[in-house]
């Protein structure tokens, strides 16, 4: 099992947490640090120690942070510094986690399931328009069904 | 005439949506998800979103429940089929007019005036539940799941 830890400013990793809990429902080896104003001063701590611990469960962490460059992200490669098999996935949203929940116990290495984070996040961007809905009717099976 | 491939039927108030098209669609493994609903049948607008959330490489169908019981026999025995209907008065429907469901997963149902909640997610009336014992006489196997990854829950709530 590769393990997850979720992590960004204020409430983000809470508020996608709790986007995951109602699609996806409770998953293992899945772990949220919150990076507050509050407890700011023992962020990198409270980060170290949970990839450390994560990292001992799991053969491998990907650590998802909200925005390359925020501290969330500076602590985390720091981290990866010094423990191996971590992998750090920026621009965090939940269609990648969703899928990555799902897929992530076939993965065939780390380092894939951290460029398959990228590829997914980034389809899961898009923009739509009633127009853009109609048609695209080409599901229909070409031999007998319904 | 083959049976048709039914993995599964789910009732969910919501029909297709992020917890459908994500978890229980890839749990199941099936290639057509199939909407057994009236009014939906009727609605390209909501047709047209829920294509959209369906994920790549499934098909969909939107069919009143009168043509899901007149079409059901004609599927391929390539088609895994999922159904997803939006009350269980519907799917008594289809079990009466031939549909051959044997398991039934309770999703979603809201609560709503002159219902009471018997689950996390389900909330029924006297009418669902008379329902949902005529399908359980019928021999049709029923499941309070929200997810694939949630335990089921006691179907004996239904009841009580």
């Amino acid at each position: 099992m590769i393990g997850f830890i979720l992590t960004g400013h204020g409430q983000f990793a809470n508020g996608l947490k709790s986007a995951i809990d109602m699609v996806a429902g409770d998953q293992p080896a899945f772990q949220i640090v919150p990076f507050e104003g509050s407890a700011a001063a023992t962020y990198g701590d409270d980060l170290r120690a949970a990839v450390t611990a994560m990292r001992e469960e799991c053969e491998g962490v990907i650590v998802f942070v909200d925005l390359l460059g925020g501290t969330p992200f500076n602590q985390a490669m720091l981290i990866a510094g010094d423990v191996d098999n971590i992998e750090i996935v920026t621009g965090t949203n939940l269609p990648m986690l969703i899928e990555l929940l799902l897929t992530r116990s076939g993965a065939a290495s780390l380092a894939d399931l951290a460029e398959q984070a990228v590829t997914v996040g980034q389809t899961g961007v898009t923009h739509k328009s009633l127009a853009s809905l109609a048609g695209d009717d080409d599901d229909d099976f070409d031999e007998d069904g319904i | 005439m083959a049976e048709p491939n039914i993995l599964l039927t789910r009732i969910d108030n919501r029909l297709i949506h992020g917890q459908v098209a994500t978890q229980w669609n890839s749990t199941l493994g099936s290639n057509l998800i199939l909407v057994a609903n009236d009014e939906v049948s009727e609605n390209t607008m909501r047709q047209n979103l829920m294509k959209m959330a369906a994920p790549a490489g499934v098909a969909t169908r939107f069919f009143s429940l009168q043509k899901t019981i007149d079409i059901i026999g004609k599927a391929s025995p390539k088609q895994k089929i999922f159904i997803v209907a939006e009350t269980p008065q519907d799917v008594l429907a289809l079990v009466k007019g031939g549909v051959p469901i044997k398991k039934v997963n309770i999703g979603n149902m809201h609560m709503s005036e002159g219902k009471r909640q018997v689950a996390t997610s389900v909330a029924v009336d006297d009418a669902d539940v008379a329902a949902f014992r005529e399908l359980q006489e019928m021999g049709v196997e029923l499941e309070i799941r929200r997810v694939p990854s949630t335990p089921v829950e006691d179907t004996g709530k239904l009841f009580a």
